[in-house]
């Protein structure tokens, strides 16, 4: 797969096994944006010659790619700038409205700042209250006390479907029916699921889902929100100006239906279409044997760590994740990511846009691995190489 | 006494038989061999990115005196090779010494330097 990849060409030695932060390129996805720059870089929306239709058609296609894709309608297909991005005009635009001071907001205690800040925000503006799921001694997901919180009433429930620390899945599913049960309206963050699993939005049943483009092997600077129509159909836009209003006066407009209500302004045209050229690659490339594959590299990886003694790992290791973040021994995690930079082996080191969660594990800072589609034996075998070497030298 | 300049330059001296990856080894061997104090107060502290870094920085007469250390090897390395260049260096001297220029120069990687919350150390030190 890696020959797909320019990145990999010119880069002959790199490991990388910083997947969960942003995914490499396949050349489909440069291409697709390149083409739109070299031969019909027009806007949408305002288009009154054939190189603006060109592009419009383009970045209705990508819509529709992605919507067929993921089991959506067209319509609900929202281009945000991120998942951040994608989460905040939910909670601005839709959970604000539902919102009586001491309203409870549910989340878990494994979210991504951007699934947790975003809220603070709201809390601060509407006075809602914050609840979360309690993360047990092994740094995983308790069900039993999120389902309990969700029947004690709460207004709105997000929560991610893959802890982009410890790696677990969460029984999305299961929490989903628990949440539509009771009425509760859902937010899932895909940003770390949807690299590695197809999901169906219709079937699901979540309310709002929101992913990146970029963690899909698509451009930066877009990311999706996936709405329920009529949900969306309700909400106010969060920012305005052009392409998103119907009708505009002085004092007053009337908005766009949605998806344009909520893309004010040139959306990142390029970026979208380039992720629709991912999607499109994910289609062809997420397959069973993918699925086989990435399960048994992510066990090389762990069998590197688990040679080392003194490898801690944060969250259950064994729940066949995509990712491991870890700590060893007598080993700064600062030290053992520039050495392994410097073995040309890309790994995040950090606190991972998780304080709460490593501030509960006691851990300053940690080492995450991930792994995706090109990750292949030479990588672990270089990575366990390196690992080895770092360790012996650094302790 | 030798000058801050010549310490400096002894230093880059040494460096430059190295290639790359020897340099880099240099550091963690450097930061390994640091000596130091271990009654570092919370206010010596100097928030790093990724790192715990402590620095004592006090006068006596007209010299600058350094002592420091981190929890984190290659950073521990880093404040060794400024204790050798400042400690003991006039004030006038260390003010007027460009660190991180001196580190490009001598091919001192760039991605070490941005984790390292340099910037911070160099202000406790160089005011
Ligand atoms: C679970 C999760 N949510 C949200 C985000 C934020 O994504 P972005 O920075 O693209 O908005 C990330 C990215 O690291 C993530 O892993």
């Amino acid at each position: 797969m890696k020959q797909d990849f320019p990145l990999f060409t010119h880069n002959p030695d790199l490991v990388y096994l910083d997947y969960a932060n942003t995914a490499p390129k396949p050349q489909s996805v440069i291409s697709a944006v390149c083409e739109y720059y070299t031969h019909y870089s027009g806007n949408v929306h305002r288009a009154n010659h054939d190189i603006g239709s060109r592009a419009d058609h383009a970045y209705e296609m990508a819509r529709m790619r992605i919507a067929e894709y993921l089991g959506a309608e067209r319509n609900e297909i929202v281009f945000q700038k991120n998942t951040t991005e994608a989460i905040n005009l939910v909670a601005q635009s839709f959970v604000a409205k539902l919102i009586e001071p001491g309203d409870k907001i549910l989340l878990t205690g494994l979210e991504h700042h951007a699934n947790l800040v975003s809220w603070q925000l709201l809390a601060a503006r509407t006075g809602a209250e914050l609840v979360f799921s309690q993360v047990d001694e092994d740094g995983c997901f308790d069900e039993q006390h999120w389902l309990k919180l969700l029947i004690s009433g709460v207004r709105f429930a997000a929560f991610t479907a893959v802890s982009n620390v410890t790696g677990e899945r969460f029984p999305i599913e299961q929490m989903l029916a628990a949440a539509r049960g009771l009425g509760v309206p859902t937010l899932i963050d895909a940003a770390q699921l949807m690299p590695h699993e197809r999901i169906d939005f219709d079937k699901l049943g979540a309310d709002f889902l929101v992913f990146s483009g970029h963690k899909v092997y698509g451009p930066t600077g877009v990311g999706i929100l996936i709405g329920r129509y009529e949900l969306l159909n309700q909400m106010d836009p969060w920012i305005g100006g052009g392409d998103m209003i119907d009708t505009v006066h002085l004092s007053s407009s009337t908005f766009q239906e949605p998806p344009l209500r909520f893309e004010a302004g040139t959306p990142p045209i390029a970026s979208v279409i380039g992720l629709g050229a991912a999607i499109d690659y994910l289609d062809g490339h997420l397959t069973e044997t993918q699925h086989a594959h990435e399960s048994c590299m992510m066990q090389g990886v762990l069998n590197a760590l688990n040679q080392i003694e003194g490898t801690r790992f944060l969250g259950d290791p064994t729940s066949d994740a995509r990712l491991a973040s870890f700590v060893i021994e007598g080993v700064h995690s600062a030290d053992l990511g520039a050495y392994l930079n410097e073995k040309n082996v890309a790994v995040r080191v950090g606190k991972m846009c998780a304080h709460p969660l490593l501030e509960q594990c006691g851990i300053d800072s940690a080492v995450r691995a991930s792994i995706g589609l090109c990750t292949d034996q030479t990588d672990i075998d270089k990575f366990a190489d390196a690992l080895t070497k770092a360790v012996k030298r650094l302790r | 006494m030798s000058t801050l300049q010549q310490r400096a330059e002894e230093i880059a001296e040494e460096l430059s038989y190295l290639d790359r990856e020897e340099r880099f080894e240099w550091i963690i061997d450097t930061g390994k061999e640091l000596k130091t104090a271990d009654d570092f107060q919370d206010h010596e502290l100097v928030k790093g990115c990724q790192s715990k870094v402590w620095l004592r920085v006090w006068q006596e007469e007209n010299n600058l005196r350094i002592i420091g250390t981190s929890d984190a090897l290659l950073v521990k390395g880093i404040v060794s090779l400024l204790i050798s260049i400042f400690d003991n260096a006039t004030i006038d001297e260390s003010k007027s010494f460009d660190f991180i220029e001196w580190m490009n120069k001598n091919q001192i990687s760039l991605s070490m330097q941005r984790m390292q919350g340099l910037e911070g150390m160099l202000r406790r030190i160089q005011g």
